[in-house]
């Protein structure tokens, strides 16, 4: 199962597929949802409360927006909420959850924590330590954090890192650095090429795509590098050129690449 | 399609007051804000740049290792104007709101020392969104500056700042809230504890959720807050005229990539709906092809391949180096075609708004050095489509 935070009835911009609360089935075995915090309330009031249809009209009144948009963290608590569900529930045997930019991943993550902090009993307290311990579980839950090649996106990712581990006890899986250039030449290749003094005008212009890419792709090396020295396990996803705007084609290579990691790592 | 309508930077940055970079994650509005600062600076002007971000990206942009809530200058030996930068502290802009606004000091008391207050204002709906509106408000008002350029933070749903005030105040005055307050008004905590035994149903449905403890903190701080409301909707209407007025210029800042370029439809028809002024779209990373590219079969000449065997020595294979040459430069001019495609398909390409395409550039950009280079593409009049990628 991927589940996604996207306003329902988007198409998911990878799998062209247009997402909704339910459940929908991408292939045999992918299935796609994407959630949100006030229909995952709702099926949990539907869940929990004795004869749930004498709250629909409250569950689709501006009361329980507001309600959602008083309480901080509630959404984002429900929405855990839902992962949990689906962790628990035996349908699925993995449950793949694209996560929030950094700065808002952290926030969501920190959510459970700060929840059982501020409220001491109730539900929502009991609620809360049920998703912490799920996010806490070794054997369950695993932090996958994909970052560019770039200083800026490194350093972010790095400390998301640092903060899961570190502040929220969670469990990190392998680092992700995507669209890393592939180094095609040697610096002695580039600086021969660059000291012929005449040819086409093509040549010339090859000549100079080659150097900016040789540039760019030392700099991409240089930022998994310094990640390696940090983060024990890293994977790199080369960047793919595809003569045409083809997500499957994407995903395919991008599955082959991580999958062939995996394994890597699983014969050690 | 026509080539799109280029957008005068330099013309906008020396004309408003107020630059607003707008766009969802990972697209370099951060980089992007950095270097409209300097940009402003280096012509004469005296530049804040501010960030909602709770990340550091726009101090290490600018080669800090942090920013504070306080406008901070960057040294810029060169620049004829003046560069400043901050970072927004949502929790300290909101307490300064309520010392504004509290109408006594009991009150004021309740809410600062309120848990609910304490532990969780930073993400009350909207809140980050409305205190970032109201410091750019609260900046305009000291006339230290000539221009504010505002890092949004990446937005999910269209424009989240926008909409803040109106959500918060949704909040503040929708039936949930005046559900909570209603027992209050009668008797306080007594009658809340008098109120949730009684029979409705809202009420007992939400602590069933939540529990006692939290729609009573909830409570308390409403009913400190209403007071109050008045003055933060009257300060938030002024904040929304401000941003509405031609001294002010929304920019979009996307990546050339078909899920980033569809947000900006979105942010489009968001801000048009408001009446903001949109200035125009910055695509940044763009990989351009030149004139010399177009229609090209990669094709070397005879006389070129010799040359590049050439350069060759024994540790190297010369024609091996042809097909990598020929290969960077296939990808090159792929990956053009494609950026060019994807913003020719869009609506507002289409419509002739002014877009200004920041050519990818061959390293990372992340030190003031680098801003100042990005600054400079910014300010080249002619368009990517003409230059090269190298820096």
């Amino acid at each position: 199962m991927l589940v996604v935070l996207q306003q329902p009835d988007e198409r998911h911009p990878m799998l062209g597929v247009a997402t909704g609360y339910r459940a929908v089935e991408v292939e045999p075995k992918l299935d796609l949802c994407s959630i949100d915090g006030r229909s995952a309330l709702k099926e949990y009031v539907h869940r929990t409360m004795l004869l749930p249809g004498l709250y629909d009209w409250l569950l689709d009144g501006t009361a329980l927006k507001h309600f959602t948009e008083a309480a901080p963290g509630f959404e984002e608590l429900m929405c855990l909420g839902k992962l949990y569900d689906l962790v628990t529930d035996s349908k699925y045997e993995q449950i793949v959850f694209d996560a929030p930019s950094t700065g808002h991943a952290a926030l969501m993550l920190r959510v459970p924590r700060a929840t059982v902090a501020a409220v001491r009993t109730g539900p929502l307290h009991h609620n809360a330590l049920k998703i912490q311990a799920m996010l806490e579980n070794d054997l369950q839950t695993r932090i996958v954090i994909v970052a560019l090649p770039e200083e800026m996106a490194i350093r972010e990712a790095s400390e998301l890192a640092a903060y899961a581990r570190d502040e929220l006890a969670l469990h990190l899986g392998p680092m992700i650095v995507n669209r890393v250039t592939p180094q095609l030449f040697a610096g002695d290749e580039i600086a021969a090429l660059k000291a012929l003094n005449a040819g086409s005008a093509t040549l010339t212009r090859m000549v100079g795509i080659a150097g900016a890419r040789f540039e760019r792709a030392q700099s991409d090396a240089q930022h998994v590098a310094a990640l390696r020295n940090e983060r024990p396990w890293v994977i790199e996803q080369p960047q793919i050129v595809l003569a045409r705007h083809d997500p499957r084609a994407l995903i395919d290579a991008i599955a082959a690449n991580v999958a062939a990691a995996f394994e890597g790592a699983r014969r050690g | 399609m026509a080539e799109p309508t280029a957008l005068d930077l330099c013309a906008l940055i020396d004309a408003k007051r107020i630059v607003v970079c707008c766009g969802s994650g990972g697209v370099g509005k951060t980089t992007t804000a950095a270097a409209l600062g300097y940009l402003a600076a280096a012509r004469g002007r005296k530049a804040l740049v501010m960030t909602i971000d709770p990340a550091k990206r726009l101090a290490q942009a600018l080669g800090l290792d942090a920013l504070g809530h306080e406008p901070q200058r960057i040294a810029l030996p060169d620049a004829r104007g003046e560069l400043s930068a901050m970072m927004l502290d949502t929790k300290r802009t909101f307490d300064a709101l309520i010392e504004r606004y509290a109408p006594n000091t009991s009150a004021r008391e309740t809410i600062f020392s309120n848990r609910y207050y304490q532990h969780l204002s930073n993400s009350l709906a909207g809140s980050r969104e409305f205190m970032a509106m109201e410091k750019v408000y609260e900046m305009l008002q000291t006339a230290r500056y000539d221009v504010l350029i505002v890092d949004t933070p990446p937005a999910q749903h269209a424009l989240d700042f926008l909409e803040a005030p109106a959500r918060l105040f949704d909040l503040f005055e929708g039936s949930f809230v005046n559900l909570l307050l209603q027992p209050y008004r009668v008797a306080g905590r007594f009658g809340f504890d008098l109120f949730r035994r009684s029979s409705d149903r809202l009420l007992k449905v939400f602590e069933k959720l939540t529990g006692y403890d939290v729609l009573a903190d909830l409570s308390d701080f409403f009913l400190a807050f209403a007071g109050m409301s008045a003055g933060f909707k009257e300060r938030s209407q002024r904040v929304l005229a401000t941003l509405r007025r031609p001294e002010t210029s929304f920019l979009l800042v996307c990546a050339p990539e078909p899920a980033s370029l569809t947000q900006v439809d979105r942010f489009f028809a968001r801000l048009k709906a408001e009446s903001m002024p949109i200035g125009g779209v910055i695509v940044n990373r763009v990989h351009v092809a030149d004139a010399l590219d177009e229609g090209s079969s990669y094709a070397l000449t005879a006389d070129d391949i010799a040359r590049v065997q050439g350069v060759t020595d024994a540790r190297l294979d010369g024609a091996e180096l042809v097909n990598r040459l020929m290969r960077a430069y296939r990808d090159q001019l792929t990956l053009a075609a494609l950026d060019r495609a994807a913003l020719e398909a869009t609506d507002w390409a289409q419509a002739g708004v002014p877009i200004h395409r920041v050519p990818h550039f061959d390293r990372d950009l992340h030190s003031l050095f680098d801003v100042a280079a990005f600054a400079a593409s910014l300010q080249a009049k002619a368009q990517a489509s003409t230059a090269t990628a190298a820096t």
